[in-house]
């Protein structure tokens, strides 16, 4: 559960999250159809998926863990696995080409990018869901920095600690905000025993003054 | 070969110094350079080890010593990278090995894909070199690089701030590109053209994977080439690499045979391994080169050899074009990246880049355009000016190899612009004209030609880098010029054996169904042997005759270009009206923009165009924004009806601009994305909204710092602003922009939007509105500025 690898491209683009994420009901419209085919034309040119992970003690690891709700998702596990993926670079310079060209397209593009970034960071999870069974251990869902209480700022320092920037080409800004941007980082908890994890909730949530579920009595998963 | 290398030897690099520390007990996470102060017995240690396995050059532990990743450590890059230097060169003592500054990237992104500016990097660099330089480095080596730019940073900041020696590696993934898309080839052009002393390829892969790349390499450059691969690939469970010593050695032995100058390892080799290798080449000189003459250019993600007709795009030149005039006197960057965009859809290979307007900061200007299109738009660019400030304003920050247009056979002239050539490594455009005016006869063209090239070599520049222009006359004004240029392509290709580039469009000047003539001349041109045609890449005519002329010279294979390009499609026809017009309002619902261009044309025969906005569009677009509001239409929707309003608010800037009025401008607006934040799609959506409702939008971009901001609102007198914030960790700057503007005592209004921001902190930072959606913020603008 350490090291490097090129998850492959779902079959598949998600594209009702990508809806969901554009805030349309549906795809009913064909000039939006027209344009989600294009950006995944554009997406199966230029993703690169790439994704590194490590699997440490939570003690080595304790420079990019912190919070209560991160500590109640690794609760009864003793190791971690930190995961970074990305689509890479080329998808941020077709989302830049699509901003000069065309804005209904680049909001399309962006959203379907968004979604298939999603994608990869489950088909990486399932990876070393795999690998952790085939060791008899049980893996936790994924919890990233800016979940709940667990500091985005931490950011820097994951990347740092699966050499993110040198094996994947995923580095973070002075602000904490991944480039390039099209890309996720976790940490999940790792036991003998099986282990959920628990999700942040909305308690500490960043969006919770307007998130747009909450207020039709929803949430966002 | 220069003389940090050797004819009779392959030298030898050294192995890993990181996996190294790591088995001497680094624990994860901790700085490897760090330990040059805590632990520098351990660290000359394996330098020792390495000068005894045969190294004739070891790297000091100064890999990721620069001032972002050392921050916060408790010690400067200066005492990093000398205790680095001094563990490196006590383990040389008594021995020839030299002392390389080993240098890795800085671990951020640079623009466009970061916010770390290039003048940064070069910044940074020049700290990390000038301490190793003070530290007693013998020489500087670049390596596992991945982002091109950086590299030109790092060459530069090397090249002004020290005299040593400059190698450079980047290292590639299995496909020959790094994780931004850096090809092998680029990297050899850049590394050339900037004076590198040796390039090379390290790091991710084995030497196996490498092996074919390496070859590339030494296909594109005549520098010396080293490598340090991997000892193979690590195993996913265990860490350990795959490729041991024996099998390593082997490997590399096949490198030999393609001339390679130095070699050694990267992550996984120890002294075992480079013991081997010295074994292996003690007695091996390198085999000499003789890679293949070739003209380039090149982006990082795309090379163009000139090995074929490759088209120069003329639109990006504000001559004639009174739209682009008023739009640089803006600093509007908007419709400069549109022509780039446009250009490169329609085939051209290379975007010729002209600023240049009495009115207009020109240096400042062409770094600007260079860095913006550089930014959407992978094509090589053509710097066109006369101006030498602006020429090394776009040749400092540009990423890869451009072209210089141009010289001319001047002796001032030469003189002035060729040593800019060299040091940026950039191919240049030689004129055929002097003091004297353009000769008319082929003869005297071509020996002016003759002076540029030796001047060009002569100056350092080989002559597969000059370009020479024969230069059009107009027809209808010098009817016998034409063949005196047709005649000067043929004599410069033939007997100079360079490459000839020609504007094309300037020979029908004055004659009616000017495409036509453009096209015949294009045509004997290149059959005469011209190169690079500038031209309009949107006249289907004429990229339709180049295409043609591959084909039947040979060029395109099997015709596999033009049947790519042309297949399905009928020979062009003179257009119909196809369908029944759409009126302007409909076409704006239906977000057609051809459909709502076209009828805005037929509008303005009647109408007057201020009148076309007021009763038509801006009604449109209102039934669009109330149907986005009622959730009866969506963001898709009211982009795409934005788009079309959008073009036909090109065609009535247009009808203003020609009739030579004034724009009238509802007002300026001021938009900026706070600094620190790169996440600006939802400002991109909020200028467009603005901009179909007529106000006159300064994007100031992303990560903008405060200053930026009332600099812009006192400059233009913008009476509102419009601030966006993604992310938490940047509403700060959000506010420190809104307090900016308070203190500097600008009479604005701002409004404030982004995923996380509430009514509650709008208010709270002090922001006079606060914008759910895009939708919103053009109330609040009719609001403001009516």
């Amino acid at each position: 559960m350490t090291g490097v690898w090129e998850p492959a491209l779902p079959e598949q683009p998600d594209t009702a999250q990508a809806l969901r994420y554009l805030g349309v009901p549906d795809a009913k419209d064909a000039a939006l159809r027209a344009l989600l085919q294009r950006a995944e034309r554009a997406l199966r040119d230029a993703a690169r998926p790439r994704a590194v992970s490590l699997r440490a003690g939570r003690q080595a690891l304790a420079a990019c863990l912190q919070g209560e709700d991160l500590e109640r998702h690794l609760k009864g596990c003793e190791d971690c696995v930190l995961l970074a993926c990305t689509l890479g670079a080329g998808v941020d310079a077709a989302q830049r080409a699509a901003n000069a060209a065309d804005m209904a397209y680049a909001v399309v593009l962006d959203a379907l990018a968004s979604a298939l970034a999603e994608q990869i960071a489950d088909a990486a999870q399932q990876a070393l869901r795999r690998q952790a069974r085939g060791e008899g251990l049980f893996l936790t869902g994924r919890f990233s920095p800016g979940y709940g209480d667990y500091p985005i700022a931490l950011q820097n320092e994951l990347l740092r600690l699966v050499d993110a920037p040198r094996k994947i080409g995923l580095c973070a800004t002075p602000t904490h905000l991944l480039t390039p941007r099209k890309s996720i980082t976790a940490v999940l908890g790792l036991a003998g025993h099986p282990v959920t994890g628990s999700r942040a909730g909305c308690a500490h949530c960043a969006l919770r003054g307007n998130c747009a579920y909450r207020k039709e009595g929803k949430t966002c998963e | 070969m220069n003389d940090i290398f050797c004819r009779q030897r392959t030298l030898l690099l050294d192995g890993a110094m990181g996996t190294m520390l790591q088995k001497s007990g680094l624990r994860l996470g901790e700085r490897p350079d760090l330990l040059s102060i805590t632990h520098p017995e351990a660290v000359e240690g394996v330098n020792r080890a390495y000068v005894q396995a045969g190294s004739d050059f070891i790297c000091a532990n100064t890999f990721g010593s620069n001032a972002k990743k050392l921050a916060g450590c408790g010690h400067t890059v200066e005492e990093v990278i000398h205790a680095g230097v001094a563990a490196a060169r006590r383990a040389a003592a008594g021995t020839s090995a030299r002392v390389i500054l080993d240098v890795g990237p800085i671990g951020e992104l640079l623009e466009p894909a970061g916010p770390l500016r290039f003048e940064e990097a070069y910044e940074i660099y020049r700290q990390v070199v000038a301490a190793g330089w003070h530290a007693g480095a013998d020489l500087v080596k670049f390596a596992t690089m991945t982002d091109l730019y950086e590299v030109k940073a790092a060459i530069l900041a090397a090249k002004e701030h020290t005299p040593l020696p400059v190698l450079v590696a980047m290292t590639f993934e299995a496909n020959g590109r790094t994780f931004t898309g850096c090809t092998v080839e680029a990297l050899a052009l850049l590394a050339e053209g900037l004076g590198a002393d040796g390039v090379g390829i390290n790091c991710s892969l084995g030497p196996a994977e490498i092996y074919p790349l390496a070859q590339r390499l030494c296909a594109a450059t005549s520098l010396p080439v080293f490598i340090k691969p991997n000892a193979g690939l690590p195993n996913p469970a265990t860490g350990a690499y795959s490729v041991g010593p024996e099998q390593f050695c082997a490997e590399l032995e096949r490198y030999h045979a393609l001339g390679i100058a130095a070699v050694g390892g990267c992550c996984g080799t120890t002294p075992e391994y480079i013991a081997l290798l010295a074994q292996a080449f003690a007695d091996k000189a390198p085999v000499q080169r003789a890679p293949a003459q070739r003209s380039a250019v090149c982006t990082p993600t795309r090379t163009v050899e000139l090995d074929t007709v490759r088209v120069i795009g003329e639109r990006i030149n504000p001559t004639g074009k009174k739209r682009f005039q008023q739009a640089l006197r803006d600093k509007d960057m908007d419709y400069l990246l549109s022509q780039a965009v446009e250009q490169a859809g329609a085939g051209a290979d290379i975007l010729d880049v002209n600023v240049g307007l009495p009115d207009v900061d020109e240096p400042a200007m062409m770094a600007r355009a260079v860095k913006a299109i550089q930014s959407v738009c992978e094509l090589p660019l053509q710097l066109d000016s006369t101006n030498a400030r602006a020429l090394e304003a776009g040749l400092r920050v540009y990423n890869g190899k451009p072209i210089v247009n141009s010289v001319n056979a001047e002796q001032a002239v030469l003189d002035r612009l060729l040593p800019l050539c060299k040091k940026y490594g950039a191919a240049v455009v030689g004129l055929t004209l002097d003091e004297n005016g353009i000769p008319p006869k082929a003869e005297a063209r071509f020996a002016l030609a003759e002076k540029i090239v030796a001047a060009a070599e002569a100056a350092g520049i080989p002559r597969t880098d000059v370009y020479i222009d024969c230069l059009t006359l107009t027809a209808s004004a010098q009817q016998e010029a034409a063949q005196e240029t047709l005649k000067a392509v043929r004599m410069v290709k033939e007997r100079l054996g360079v490459h000839t580039v020609l504007g094309v469009s300037n020979i029908s000047f004055g004659l009616p169904c000017r495409e036509q003539v453009n096209t015949a001349f294009l045509t004997l041109a290149m059959a005469h042997g011209l190169d690079l045609p500038i031209l309009n890449p949107n006249s289907g005519a004429m990229m339709a005759a180049v295409a043609s002329f591959k084909v039947l010279y040979n060029f395109d294979r099997d015709s596999r270009e033009y049947i790519a390009r042309y297949a399905g499609q009928t020979a062009a026809v003179p257009a119909v009206a196809a369908q029944a017009e759409l009126s302007l309002h409909d076409a704006v619902l239906q977000g057609l923009k051809m459909q709502a261009a076209d009828a805005a044309k037929a509008a303005l025969r009647t109408v007057r165009p201020e009148e076309l906005v007021n009763t038509v569009l801006i009604p449109a677009l209102d039934a669009v924004g109330g149907g986005f509001e009622k959730g009866t239409l969506f963001l898709p929707q009211l982009l795409q009806s934005a788009g079309a309003a959008q073009a036909a608010f090109d065609v009535v800037k247009n009808a203003i601009a020609a009739s030579g009025r004034q724009g009238g401008g509802k007002g300026k607006i001021v938009i900026a994305t706070v600094k620190g934040d790169i996440h600006d799609i939802g400002k991109n959506i909020v200028r467009t909204l603005l901009e179909n409702y007529g106000y006159d939008v300064i994007d100031l971009g992303r990560d903008v710092p405060p200053e930026t901001v009332v600099q812009a609102v006192r400059e233009h007198g913008a009476r509102l602003v419009g601030l966006s914030a993604l992310m938490t960790t940047t509403l700060c700057s959000m506010e420190e922009t809104i307090l900016a503007l308070r203190a500097a005592g600008l009479p604005c209004r701002v409004m404030v939007g982004g995923a996380v921001l509430t009514p509650e902190y709008a208010e709270k930072i002090g922001a006079d509105y606060y914008a759910k959606d895009a939708k919103r913020s053009v109330d609040i603008a009719k609001e403001v500025l009516g």
